[in-house]
């Protein structure tokens, strides 16, 4: 009996045993654990050079295409889910826009992990290195949610209390879905960003994002929200530490540009951060278009003036035919880097700023006629020292759309003139035949964001 | 803990003391396996004792003299002996002779058995003869039609093929809905997505599982019974036990069987000229004039010179022919079986067959009298020399895009090109999946002290399956012998569990057991793959080549769950039985903040027919009530979903030069099980001594937590997530009747049928809405109110007679041309509404007939290619059933006008995901009919046989359906979500497997004779 009972504590010694829980501790194999990842400071810049990475393939032609789509200086495209974005009727299965939204929000999630990672403090990280990451992160977030809420929402302006539903804030890296916020909540929280970031950047960031970049980007969403006090204001700050490009393409040398304030930087052709611009438009020869074509409007719009030598950026196919089409030759590279924010901008916003507010009258003929001067390579077409209010917005606006064309600024631009201009919605501003307040310039969400509490857009209804 | 126990239980056996002479013994059966529970009696006192798990009796403190003893035991006729004791102690064997109700039969129940009167729970008992005669697929199809809840579909036409089993309905959705598959203790390998989606199929790991070596199959349906497999028990457990000698000295069976196949229905595809007037007649609707352009470079002279019926030449009449050889010895120490089996399953589709080799040792041995040694080992090979079909070649191409008008070959010899041929990949590619497997199982029973019975059992799981193809030159377009390449998936799955079971009894009518334990799994999957070019064929065939090929290596996974669990069992009088289960679950897929899951379950049962007042009834023979709570649990969730990972160190990825690391899939600290809330009523009932009997269950099943992997709202930033959102109901009732309506001398006729209807509901997706998680391209979807797998289509309403133009239902029931996909409503579901079988079983004199009938209610079908087979000319064939279509105005008509263009019906592409494909999926069908002659005894012994049978099966001979397409009982492959994790693939099988078709092939129609000797 006694054998038998040895028998049953050995028994029970195994029950006893197996309890071990490290039996229980099994990883997958082949993969990377956040643990294998992210362990040094390197890690977490290797993060942050990912947001970057992120968001230059966004902005590497496709936001801008999508803003132009919705805009005038486009044709029909051929075939594809971008047909209803030129249509302004996107639904809530369109791969291509549910895409790009979902890839702004990735760079937005990545930017809050990171930010979450250096605050735990589980990983050393020097002082001076995390108040600049966070930075960045700060300017890279606020970038994806500008770009979300231009394109998936009715702009600032639209109420005039902004109470209108702008699109989701996300603040952290929490897999909860929200409810949208309020435009007026959503542009606050980009200032919010941008004003954090541009206090800790640092003045000078190799190829990435700076002080000014931050102070930039305000000035762009203040523009924006037709605040030209604070555009101004900012404008006058930056404007002088840079001076005029001469080169008329400012794809050519936005790496190197004296103009250059932020741009997404390409090593190669395999490292190519203009690839949407050379994908979509670039002409292979002269007999076959590029996959997407300009409209007619802003073909005659940019070559009605032969001197202007931005209309050799300009082409025509099967001209005098029933299939006669346009396209551009800027993107006639093999990689180009990606102006983002550049001196030009600041210009022709701070000329519309000046003379909106009524200040400063001859800085904003000046900065139009920077721009006029470099198109014509002279001053003859430069506008009267003492132009008036309306000349100079009106020429600064037309110069926009000459100076920047295909970079999605045109259809924001317009959206922005309505809210400022026609905020009835009377019809005195209007976006390629439809009311700049019309449902369907709003892209709609993709099908996946939907819960109880998400409020899709109105589909449609633009004529 | 477990010591304190230990002394606990030792203080119990202390209190036995022993008086003056005893008399002691064995109760056995007449297989010599103890009688479990017995009582034994000293007539005219009160002095007895009851037998325990190895039928030991003692009764002690007996003085010198006469006594007669009195045994009966429930399931045996009661006996008697006479003794008479002197100053020796007295050692009895008795033997009970079995009283044959059926509801005394024993039912494993896991970590043990029970007799059926004494369960608590829900548990379906399916004896090996009633699957061994089936020629299935694969084993687990057999069980279609026997058990009341159990929902078989079994799987289309390609040898080998899964069929999807579901236990009470289904209660996941992104988790396997299978049920836990536990054969001879061992919770197997049961990964079905090992080798993805390949061919229109998903390999079926239980193939290779010889359904000649099972003894019976039990399931276990509710909580009572199935909580004691905690967290993978809320599907449903399927016990598999494997045959082991059961009678004295050897005995010998052979068997030999040899038949055909052929489709339960063959497609009828339009011929060439067909066709090609179609085609024009689209050509004409869509405005143009002259002849129609013709696909894949065919001139028009050409096509009318040209008829190939694809589907001749992708089919064959299958041949089947099989071998299997027992040898068991039983004796009093020592018993061993042992089986070998071969099986050569061809199918009818030309190429396909799947050879299954099988041999298993099943042995005890008593080593000694408290220590006895069981070993199981089996090892199989299943080789499947594959096929495309349905979306991927084969038949599917037959009935898709290879048009009548492509020859097989040019004019010159030379294979057609142009559009799909299937004839020139089956004759240009080889393919064979080739799966071994051994299943081991090591285990010791110890009975230490009287009662107490300590069972250890280890076991090795393992699996190899190995994925070979090969694509010559013609293929390739390469100028050298051709490509092979091979794929490499090695599991191997650890477990043991150790079982104390304690058997007490207290003045003869208290009956206690009590069993606790701990079991421990581990499973490891290794995955690897090579490939090279040059090589004359597979790699199988040309081994040497794969010493030079490069191995590379993919993710491998791991996985491992430790467990504690116990029942405890009372039992008074064998009227009233109680059980309490509780088991204890880690494993190493729960989230952080998840580790131990607590499954509790409480049941009890009335033997209603041993109260005085219905004992010695003549007409109620035997009735009992019982109810069960209990809680189960699912986890059979990828291994890796609670795990965030990041791109890989070497991503190559750089910005500005800078390198980059980024979050590729989010971590769930919180991930865990789901968890069902069972309860159970359940009513068994037997007359005239068991000859009828009935069988009655009402249940409901309240699952929460359920796991799903979230398509997340872009928002987030990440796609996806794995997480416990959602609920799911599954409420229902089942009814079995059994009835040996006539027993004659020369003529018996038994009837057994089973009905079961459940009704499925998804109760919460929480804050989620339908397209958070899809079937996919199956068009079901996840929607609150509708059961799982329900179709989410756009309401087709009719051809608008005056234009042929298709007229569409918006949200709010109204007419519309417009076809939007806000317009999708919830239309139909994959789910039946009742499933059942009918069986009847005839024996006259030397002859014997089995007809089963199998129905399934109340589910729809979802046609899904016929979105491309009907009236919209694109480059794929189309069936008959086009002829009725609109042609000119004033036409009603089934189908739309034809065209080529998908604009025409206001599609945004070529699919159409409308009710118009949506169909009754209603069933009714003869699956088996077996026809046998048992050659006289005298005859037999002539040829030195015990006993010879031949029989002639058939299955699938014909079904009552208003489908219209080719087969109603449909299984299609799972497809991956694109993820590529077994989530994804599960989602495709819980929602869209059953009752969707996309090109299935259909079930065979087979033939077989059979002959089977005992030596």
């Amino acid at each position: 009996m006694n054998k038998q009972i040895k028998y049953i504590f050995i028994f029970f010694a195994f029950l006893s045993i197996v309890s071990c829980r490290k039996w229980l501790d099994v990883k997958p194999e082949g993969v990377q654990l956040e643990e294998d990842a992210i362990k040094s400071q390197a890690d977490l810049q290797a993060v942050l050079n990912s947001i970057y990475d992120n968001l230059a393939n966004q902005y590497n032609g496709r936001v801008q295409l999508f803003n132009e789509l919705l805009g005038d200086n486009m044709e029909k495209p051929q075939a594809g889910f971008t047909v209803p974005i030129y249509l302004r009727t996107t639904n809530f299965f369109n791969s291509d826009v549910g895409g790009l939204y979902s890839e702004l929000y990735r760079a937005a999630f990545r930017t809050n992990y990171l930010m979450e990672k250096i605050n735990s403090n589980t990983i050393t990280v020097d002082a001076a290195a995390a108040k600049r990451m966070i930075a960045e992160a700060k300017f890279l977030r606020a970038m994806a949610h500008f770009e979300l809420v231009k394109l998936w929402a009715q702009p600032a302006g639209f109420t005039a209390d902004n109470s209108h539903l702008g699109v989701v804030i996300r603040t952290s890296s929490a897999a909860e879905p929200m409810p949208r916020s309020t435009v007026a909540q959503v542009y606050a929280f980009i200032l919010n960003d941008l004003s954090s970031a541009a206090a800790d950047l640092p003045a000078s960031n190799n190829d990435f994002a700076s002080q000014n970049a931050a102070k930039a980007l305000m000035a762009k969403v203040y523009f924006q929200m037709n605040n030209f006090t604070k555009t101004k204001e900012l404008c006058d700050e930056l404007i002088p530490q840079y001076t005029m490009d001469t080169t008329l393409n400012r794809f050519e040398n936005a790496a190197t540009s004296p103009e250059k304030i932020f741009s997404f930087i390409s090593k190669s052709v395999q490292d190519n951060r203009a690839a949407g611009f050379i994908g979509n438009f670039r002409i292979a020869n002269a007999s076959s278009p590029s996959v997407y074509r300009l409209s007619k409007e802003l073909y005659l719009a940019a070559t009605a003036d032969a001197n202007d030598k931005r209309t050799s950026f300009y082409a025509v196919f099967n001209a005098g035919t029933s299939a006669e089409t346009y396209g551009i030759t800027k993107f006639n590279f093999d990689f180009l880097s990606m102006p983002f924010l550049y001196l030009s901008q600041l210009k022709l916003m701070r000329a519309e700023a000046n003379a909106q507010l009524g200040l400063n009258m001859d800085v904003a003929v000046a900065d139009v006629n920077d721009i006029l001067t470099r198109a014509y390579g002279n001053n003859t077409m430069n506008i009267s020292s003492s132009a008036g209010k309306e000349i100079i917005i009106a020429e600064a606006r037309k110069q926009r759309r000459l100076e920047f064309p295909l970079e999605g600024e045109r259809v924001q631009d317009l959206k922005r003139i309505g809210a400022l201009e026609d905020q009835t919605g009377s019809g005195l501003v209007k976006i390629r035949g439809s009311k700049w307040n019309c449902p369907g310039l709003a892209l709609q969400f993709p099908s996946t964001e939907k819960t109880s509490f998400f409020v899709f857009n109105d589909e449609g209804n633009c004529d | 803990m477990k010591i304190k126990l230990l002394f606990l239980l030792l203080l119990v056996f202390g209190l036995q003391s022993a008086f003056s002479q005893t008399i002691r013994g064995t109760v056995i059966d007449s297989k010599k396996e103890p009688v479990i529970g017995a009582t034994v009696k000293i007539d005219g006192s009160n002095k007895g004792a009851a037998t325990d798990a190895l039928g030991f009796f003692e009764i002690k403190g007996l003085q010198p003299g006469y006594y007669k003893l009195r045994i009966s035991s429930v399931g045996f006729t009661s006996s008697s002996k006479e003794v008479t004791l002197g100053n020796d102690n007295i050692v009895l064997e008795v033997v009970l002779k079995e009283d044959r109700k059926q509801m005394d039969e024993l039912v494993v129940v896991g970590y043990g058995v029970q007799r059926k009167r004494d369960l608590t729970g829900a548990v379906s008992k399916i004896g090996g003869k009633e699957l061994n005669d089936l020629p299935v697929p694969s084993f687990e199809a057999a069980m279609q039609g026997k058990a009341a809840g159990v929902q078989v579909t079994v799987g289309s036409g390609l040898a080998g093929s899964a069929s999807v089993v579901r236990v009470r309905g289904i209660s996941s959705i992104s988790a396997s809905g299978d049920p836990l598959y536990v054969i001879d203790g061992i919770p197997v390998t049961q990964d079905l997505f090992m080798n993805g989606n390949a061919g229109g199929m998903n390999n079926n790991p239980l193939s290779s599982i010889n359904p000649d070596d099972i003894e019976s199959i039990e399931v276990l349906k509710d909580a009572a019974a199935n909580a004691i497999y905690g967290s993978r028990g809320a599907n449903g457990v399927i016990l598999i036990t494997t045959k082991r000698a059961q009678t004295k000295g050897w005995k010998f069976t052979a068997s030999a069987k040899v038949g055909v196949s052929n489709p339960t229905a063959i497609p009828k595809m339009l011929n060439a000229q067909q066709w090609m007037q179609l085609n024009q007649e689209a050509w004409e609707n869509d405005g143009n004039a002259g002849r129609a352009p013709l696909p894949g470079g065919i001139t028009y002279e050409q096509a009318l010179a040209t008829n190939t019926n694809w589907v001749d030449q992708t089919i064959q009449t299958g041949l089947k022919h099989g071998y299997t050889l027992t040898a068991a010895k039983g004796g009093e120490k020592f018993n061993t079986q042992m089986n070998f089996s071969y099986d050569d399953n061809g199918s009818y589709l030309k190429g396909n067959n799947f050879v299954r080799t099988t041999a298993r040792v099943n042995s005890d041995y008593q080593l000694t009298k408290w220590l006895k040694l069981g070993v199981n080992t089996s090892l199989s090979s299943g080789v499947n020399n594959r096929v495309n079909a349905a979306w991927s070649g084969g038949l599917g191409f037959a009935m898709s895009e290879a048009l009548p008008i492509y020859p097989i070959k040019n004019a010159d010899g030379t294979w057609f090109r142009g559009g799909k041929n299937p004839v020139r990949d089956m004759e240009n590619m080889k393919w064979r999946t080739a799966e071994t497997r051994a299943l081991n199982g090591v285990s010791l029973d110890i009975t230490p002290v009287k009662g107490l019975i300590v069972r250890g059992q280890a076991s090795y799981d393992y699996m190899n399956l190995v994925d070979d193809q090969w694509s010559s030159p013609e293929i390739t377009n390469q100028n050298d012998a051709g490509n092979a390449n091979r794929n490499m998936s090695f599991v191997k799955n650890f477990n043991y569990y150790v079982t104390a079971t304690y058997m007490k009894s207290f003045k003869e009518n208290h009956h206690f057991q009590m069993m606790v334990g701990n079991e421990f799994q581990r499973a490891n999957t290794i995955r690897r793959r090579t490939f090279a070019s040059n090589v004359p064929g597979l790699y199988s065939s040309n081994p040497s080549y794969l010493v030079s090929s490069p191995i590379f290596s993919d993710n491998g996974t791991n996985w491992a769950f430790l467990s504690y669990f116990g029942r405890f069992n009372y039992d008074y009088k064998g009227k009233y039985n109680v059980q309490a289960v509780y088991r204890m679950d880690a494993s190493s897929r729960f989230g952080e903040n998840y580790r131990w899951a607590n499954f509790p379950s409480l049941s009890g049962a009335w033997i209603i027919s041993e109260e005085d007042f219905l004992k010695d009834n003549q007409t109620i023979s035997f009735l009992k009530i019982r109810a069960g709570w209990g809680m189960s649990g699912n986890a059979a969730i990828p291994d890796d979903a609670r795990f965030g990972t990041f791109s890989p160190g070497s991503n190559n990825i750089a910005y500005n030069g800078q390198p980059t690391t980024y979050p590729i899939k989010l971590p769930n600290k919180d991930l865990r099980w789901e968890t069902s809330n069972n309860y159970d009523i359940g009513f068994e009932m037997g007359f005239f001594k068991d000859r009828i009997s009935f069988e009655l269950d009402l249940y409901e099943k309240v699952t929460k937590d359920v796991l799903m992997e979230i398509a997340l709202p872009p928002s987030i930033g990440m796609s996806s997530l794995w997480t416990n959102v959602g609920g799911i109901s599954n409420r229902g009732i089942e009814f079995g009747f059994k009835s040996k309506n006539i027993v004659a001398k020369n003529f018996q006729w038994s009837t057994n049928f089973n009905v079961a209807r459940n009704y499925n509901e998804i109760t919460s997706i929480g804050v989620y809405t339908e397209d958070a998680v899809s079937g996919g391209t199956n068009d079901t979807r996840v929607i609150v109110g509708q059961p799982v797998g329900s179709n989410y289509l756009i309401r087709w309403s009719h051809v608008d007679p005056a234009t042929g133009k298709p007229v569409y239902l918006d949200i709010n029931g109204n007419e519309t041309f417009v076809y939007n996909n806000k317009n999708r409503v919830a239309a139909g579901k994959i789910l039946p509404d009742a499933i059942g079988g009918l069986t009847n079983t005839f024996r006259y004199k030397n002859w014997d007939m089995s007809v089963l009938v199998v129905f399934s209610l109340g589910s729809q079908i979802y046609e899904s290619s016929q979105k491309r087979q009907a009236s919209l000319i694109t480059n794929w064939n189309m069936d008959e059933r086009v002829f009725d279509r609109w042609r000119q105005p004033g036409d009603v008509a089934k189908f739309p006008r034809l065209t080529r263009d998908y604009r025409t019906y206001n599609l945004p592409d070529e699919w159409s995901n409308t009710t118009l494909w949506l169909k009754d999926g209603s069933y009714a069908r003869l699956r088996n009919l077996t026809v046998g002659y048992s050659i006289p005894k005298a005859q037999c012994e002539r040829l030195h046989l015990s006993s010879c049978r031949v029989s002639f099966i058939a299955t699938n001979l014909f079904t009552l359906t208003n489908y219209d397409g080719l087969d109603p009982e449909l299984s299609r492959d799972a497809e991956s979500d694109g993820s590529g994790s077994a989530g994804g693939y599960n989602t495709s099988r819980n929602m869209g497997s059953q009752n969707i078709t996309y090109l299935t092939p259909p079930q065979e129609k087979s033939f077989l004779f059979q002959v089977n000797l005992e030596f």
